[in-house]
């Protein structure tokens, strides 16, 4: 298996060129197919978080800890909401990026692996543009991050074989059974309230908190706000335990993914 | 050390008919199978030299694209080995990995990248390419804009000027229009002087006769011949006339099977057999064209009947009549009948040409009668094939009639 996961290294950074012009590809086709595409890319998101704000903010007046109100929510909300945006993003587009170029798949010979790939790294590209921005309005409110905040550029390999394994299976099984496609972002609707994002962890009853600590993007969430917000550090056992999920993850979608592209070319 | 070598290979495609196949291969971790395996390719083995051009020629779904995939690595063979020396080019669908929403220009270096070159090595190729191309300032338009035959150019101009050892074309050539084409065989050509080896499919015959030094036939699948491409193509062709011309057991041209079936006889005589007789004497269904066949009936008399005419026609799978013969045009007189007789209708040489034929026998009260009132004595129509074949010198159509030729030269022809 490890010896898969080396050649499935090499086979990708043998290709990295063409690795990365999929990245620029993907990157234009999100900011340059349209009039204002990077408006667009900046705005839905941002509206996404003003609303939540504005609902869990404002009207039912979330208490996030420290001085309460909007403004506290809003920026507890996009911290969190800034790995869960990539996250999500990645699996949702990775699990058809397959047949959305079933034709490349079909008729040009390269590793398929580098498909769900250039999503993940396409999206973490946009995190890190909407992370740069959020830094700039931390300063702007006038709540520099923490010296912390440089923390999390050790956090980042995690997240992505973590995202890259769950991207790996989702985009394996779409190509076997269309209805992972339904299936992804049902999950992905349940995942995102069953993920302390939206609501601190403090909120939720007693009996729950562990249940949802089990969650591997919990760990993920809390230390983003630490390492952003300052607010308090995960203790060690939850890197562990994120760390150890997301390499039995990435594992187990390297080897599903290698399996199961065989036969991409004859499925498609 | 060849070109391209490949021995044994098999390719098996996996058919789920059936939804929820997949989902219990899935349950019970490939123990058990639920799908049908639709052999694509069976047990293909060939060489290819370097410098050489082969052609691969065959029926739709003979097996011709697999072959070009499994070669250039885009699908995986399920048995055998492929070995290719050198670097491969391959032009499979000249529009993958373009998009229509970006300029000729920019698609040609995602295709180059695709294909596995740097930028600088892309910019490089990118005049070249574009002058092959023949796409002159449209190069910068959007390629939503293309013709369906300026995406095949420029995909073909891509292909061929990405550095290779070994070039796969399928079925592409003569998409482009004629000045595209012969660029497109000037440069194959130009290849080939090069010690480049190329390998192209194609349903035009005229194409791979061009160019190819070789060909390989496929059918349904299999290798049905591999040789030089004058013999390849006559084969073909000839298996395509045979084919077309061919009778399936039992099918009866529409338009005489209400005939066939309803044909009231007048009893009293029965054909109790037909038999045909090659010029050796044996008997058989297949003949050539020009050699001697002979037509024996059997028929029996159970009352006496008066000078009947035996009637013999051949007829072409679609129901035309190729050859008649009776007993009245030649006339003889069988005089009264009563009792078991053969009648022997000989042709010393039948004159027709390749080609399943059926054989209506019958005896008629006379020859009018079996033109018109349609009753005969007994009368077996379609029940009997017989089988022609011709060689080249033959000639082609339904009628063999030998030809001489001869050249003179007009000395002072005004």
């Amino acid at each position: 298996m490890i010896r898969r996961v080396k050649v499935m290294f090499q086979e990708v950074f043998a290709q990295r060129r063409l690795l990365w012009s999929l990245i620029q590809l993907d990157l234009r086709k999100r900011y340059g197919a349209s009039f204002m595409g990077f408006f667009w890319s900046v705005i839905n998101p941002l509206l996404q978080i003003l609303i939540y704000t504005f609902v869990f903010g404002y009207i039912l007046s979330v208490n996030v800890g420290g001085n309460a109100g909007a403004k506290n929510y809003g920026i507890f909300l996009f911290a969190g909401m800034l790995p869960w945006i990539a996250f999500s993003e990645a699996i949702q587009k990775s699990s058809t990026v397959i047949l959305e170029n079933k034709d490349l798949v079909k008729q040009v010979r390269f590793p398929v692996m580098l498909l769900p790939m250039h999503i993940l790294l396409s999206s973490f590209l946009h995190e890190m543009i909407a992370l740069a921005i959020f830094v700039v309005i931390l300063f702007i409110v006038g709540q520099g991050p923490p010296l912390l905040a440089v923390g999390l550029v050790a956090l980042f390999p995690l997240q992505l074989i973590f995202t890259l394994g769950v991207g790996l299976i989702a985009s394996a099984f779409h190509v076997m059974y269309k209805d992972v496609g339904q299936l992804v972002n049902a999950l992905l609707l349940l995942w995102f309230f069953a993920t302390p994002i939206i609501f601190p962890l403090s909120l939720v009853p007693h009996w729950l908190q562990t249940p949802l600590l089990a969650n591997p993007l919990a760990p993920l969430i809390s230390a983003y706000r630490a390492a952003l917000l300052g607010n308090e550090v995960p203790h060690l056992w939850a890197f562990i335990y994120f760390a150890g999920f997301s390499l039995v993850v990435f594992l187990i979608g390297v080897t599903l993914f290698h399996r199961l592209s065989r036969d991409f070319a004859d499925l498609l | 050390m060849k070109a391209i070598s490949v021995r044994n290979l098999t390719k098996d495609y996996r058919i789920y008919s059936q939804r929820g196949q997949k989902f219990k291969e899935l349950i019970t971790l490939n123990r058990r199978q639920f799908h049908e395996a639709k052999r694509a390719l069976h047990d293909i083995s060939f060489d290819v030299d370097p410098g050489e051009c082969i052609g691969v020629i065959g029926d739709n779904g003979s097996g011709k694209s697999t072959l070009l995939k499994i070669l250039a690595g885009t699908t995986a063979p399920t048995a055998g080995d492929i070995e290719i020396g050198g670097k491969v080019s391959y032009l499979l669908d000249p529009a993958t990995g373009f998009n229509p929403e970006f300029s000729g220009r920019e698609n040609v270096h995602i295709k180059c990248a695709l294909l596995g070159l740097a930028p600088p090595q892309t910019n490089e190729l990118f005049d070249v390419v574009h002058d092959f191309s023949g796409l002159g300032e449209r190069i910068d338009h959007p390629m939503k804009t293309y013709s369906a035959g300026m995406v095949v150019r420029l995909g073909f101009a891509v292909a061929i000027h990405v550095p290779f050892d070994v070039l796969l074309i399928d079925e592409v050539l003569s998409v482009g229009d004629y000045l595209f084409q012969r660029k497109c065989v000037a440069a194959i050509r130009a290849f080939k002087d090069h010690g480049k080896t190329i390998m192209v499919s194609s349903h035009s015959l005229s194409d791979v006769a061009t160019f190819c030094d070789r060909l390989i036939l496929l059918n349904q699948g299999k290798m049905a011949m591999i040789g030089g491409t004058d013999a390849v193509v006559q084969a073909y062709v000839r298996d395509c006339d045979r084919r077309f011309t061919s009778i399936e057991e039992a099918r009866v041209p529409i338009h005489d099977q209400a005939l066939a079936c309803c044909v009231d006889t007048l009893g009293k005589a029965a054909i109790l057999a037909v038999h045909f007789i090659d010029a050796e004497g044996k008997e058989t269904t297949h003949f050539t064209s020009g050699t001697g066949l002979t037509v024996r009936v059997r028929f029996l008399a159970e009352e006496e009947i008066v000078n009947p005419c035996i009637r013999i026609q051949f007829l072409r799978n679609d129901g035309m009549l190729v050859l008649g013969s009776n007993t009245y045009r030649h006339g003889i007189d069988l005089g009264r009948v009563k009792g078991h007789f053969e009648v022997l209708c000989h042709f010393p040489s039948i004159n027709i040409l390749e080609g399943d034929y059926y054989v209506n026998v019958g005896i008629w009260p006379d020859e009018y009668q079996s033109f018109v009132a349609k009753t005969p004595y007994d009368v077996h129509e379609y029940r009997y094939i017989v089988n022609i074949e011709s060689e080249r010198p033959h000639g082609g159509g339904l009628v063999l009639s030998p030809s001489q030729w001869t050249l003179n030269r007009l000395e002072d022809f005004k």
